[in-house]
């Protein structure tokens, strides 16, 4: 049998050529199947923490083992980078190819796999992100959600355990967060592994594990319910969801029982109407 | 004085069987002197509407005025500045000074007045001097943003068109940003914003145009567009709305936290009331 964690991180530690300290100590176990929000405040080290997970950084001291694989040894990171995929921030600077088709056959075809797989993964990877109908169409020229949905394709089409999600909403507008979000949790019912680095807590309300880093260093790691009571988020860069901070308002009024966890707006208007009519 | 869209419509690579129908017979106008928000999900048209409004793309049928002006015009581009999407890509000059001037040393004016422009446009942003003789590139992400703004207000437009301005901010930045965008407002010029942020559209806009799919959805007052909308309204709005439909009286016309603490707590008070 497997073992349950597929990612280990132990107390690495980073800092980039230039002497900038990016990393101090990070210690987290990512389990299979779960779906763990990353956040904080820009430049406290998300991009720098996640780039290790794949190998695209190693760290200057401790260990990054991916299936049990490190990541330091360069024999690994072939293997390692199938298993893990990453799509980034700026979807305009992530295609190698004139159609949104070609793109997404880019990485399957690197896998030495029949035609017949590479085209059956190619269509399975546009049909899960609802990228058929641009399949001709040039990358540059879709919609910034357009886009990231085909990067999200592409990195689907080699079928990794584990996606990570570097602010990829952070460039889009409101639309085009919700079409990712509803991918996201496409991909989450497949069973895959996710991370999601983003700075809109909203965004991320319903994920098994927030981690939340500040100055180079992880903060807390807990569920999402427990993770608005700490003190001091606002200092720490998180932007506490209107919705939740009515919450934690209409709490001090004893309106809502502390203990009362927010999971959708139908039930929190029950509960404020239960108390309104005194029961 | 508006800027007046009728009946304009726009495709992408027109005849060819690549064609996207972008823009599909829209009507508006946006009155000069307000804040006008614009709204819609990502691939509505919004872009596209913006690149319509600078001459950028010329509309495959309609017309485009501008204080009366049709919008292709040299003399009308001179009135509208854009702050197209991520604008921080394309700052390229060694100081932010010469950033900013930029625009203006192309307009024939003199040293004197270009300088007093690059300070102006500079501090309207909270750029300080110190900031402006840095090059651009050491300046954080929303410095770099507010930047590219004082760039274009340097060219004085009437008209103050940003697409995305706040996008890929943090909170901070993006309060900073609209405080600082709220105060061009003040001083006269009319700002017309599309947001990525419906919560940050209603907190600052006077005027809402919801596109939806190439079309107008909605277009109205800030306040009309809360109570009307049927769409793209703000959690605590929806919130609101569902505890008013439950036959509780509150006003659902809010969204901000306390507005609607308010709210809540009248409707007990006044409920308690009635019961003694
Ligand atoms: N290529 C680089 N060279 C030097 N410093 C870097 C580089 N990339 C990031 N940094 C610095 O490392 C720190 C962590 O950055 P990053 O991991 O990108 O943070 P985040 O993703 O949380 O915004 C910051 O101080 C940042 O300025
Ligand atoms: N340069 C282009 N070539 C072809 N189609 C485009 C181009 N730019 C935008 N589109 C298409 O036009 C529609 C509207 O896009 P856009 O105006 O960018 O929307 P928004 O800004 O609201 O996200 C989308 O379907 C998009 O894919
Ligand atoms: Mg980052
Ligand atoms: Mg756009």
């Amino acid at each position: 049998m497997r073992s349950e964690t597929i990612i280990k991180v132990d107390n690495i530690y980073h800092s980039y050529p230039d002497g900038t300290p990016a990393l101090n100590g990070i210690s987290l176990d990512i389990k299979r199947g779960e779906f763990v929000a990353l956040v904080g405040k820009n430049g406290c080290g998300k991009s720098t923490l996640i780039k290790h997970l794949n190998g695209l950084l190693i760290p200057d001291k401790g260990v990054v083992t991916v299936n049990g694989m490190d990541t330091s040894l360069p024999s690994n990171l072939w293997t390692i980078r199938q298993m893990v995929g990453m799509v980034f921030q700026n979807p305009d600077t992530q295609f190698v190819r004139t159609t949104v088709e070609e793109d997404v056959a880019f990485g399957p075809e690197n896998l030495a796999l029949s035609s017949e797989n590479i085209k059956k993964r190619t269509y399975k990877a546009l049909s899960d992100t609802s990228m058929e109908e641009f399949r001709d169409r040039e990358p540059k020229s879709l919609s910034g959600g357009q886009m990231q949905r085909a990067a999200i394709a592409g990195v689907m089409a080699m079928d990794p355990e584990c996606i990570i999600f570097d602010e990829v909403t952070s460039m889009l507008d409101q639309g085009g967060r919700r079409e990712i979000l509803t991918y996201l949790n496409n991909i989450r019912s497949s069973g895959r592994t996710i991370i999601y680095v983003t700075h809109m807590l909203e965004e991320v309300l319903n994920a098994d594990r927030i981690v939340l880093m500040n100055n180079n260093e992880i903060r807390y790691t807990g569920p999402p319910s427990e993770f608005f009571m700490q003190e001091g988020l606002e200092e720490m860069g998180i932007e506490v969801p209107d919705i939740i901070q009515l919450i934690r308002r209409l709490q001090q009024a004893n309106i809502i029982e502390p203990e009362f966890h927010f999971t959708d707006i139908n039930r929190l208007a029950d509960r404020i109407c239960r108390s309104l009519s005194g029961i | 004085m508006s800027i007046t869209l009728r009946n304009i419509s726009y495709s992408y690579n027109r005849g060819t069987s690549a064609q996207t129908d972008a823009i599909e017979n829209i009507s508006f106008e946006i009155r000069k002197g307000k804040f006008t928000g614009i709204v819609g999900d990502s691939g509505a048209g919004k872009s596209t509407l913006i690149r319509l409004l600078n001459g950028l793309l010329k509309p495959d049928s309609g017309t485009i005025t501008i204080d009366g002006m049709n919008a292709a015009i040299p003399e009308v581009k001179k009135i509208v500045g854009v702050l197209f999407q991520n604008p921080e890509k394309q700052l390229f000059c060694t100081t932010g000074y010469e950033d900013i001037a930029f625009g203006p040393s192309n307009m024939e004016l003199d040293e004197n007045e270009i300088h007093q422009r690059v300070v102006e446009a500079g501090e309207l942003v909270g750029i300080d001097q110190n900031q402006l003789n840095k090059s651009p590139f050491k300046l954080s992400g929303g410095e770099q943003r507010r930047l590219a703004m004082a760039g274009v207000l340097a060219t004085r437009p009437e008209y103050l068109i940003l697409d995305e301005p706040t996008s890929g901010m943090d909170a901070e930045g993006r309060q900073t940003f609209l405080k600082y965008l709220q105060a061009v407002h003040s001083r006269g010029t009319t700002v017309v914003m599309v947001s990525h942020q419906i919560s940050e559209i209603l907190s600052v806009a006077e005027e809402v145009i919801l596109i939806r799919k190439g079309k107008v959805g909605f277009t109205g007052s800030t306040e009309d567009f809360i109570t009307r909308s049927r769409s793209h309204v703000p959690p605590i709005t929806s919130l609101m709305r569902n505890i008013k439909h439950r036959g509780f009286d509150v006003d659902n016309a809010v969204f901000t936290v306390d507005d609607a603490l308010s709210q809540i707590l009248k409707c007990r008070d006044n409920r308690k009331g009635d019961k003694r």
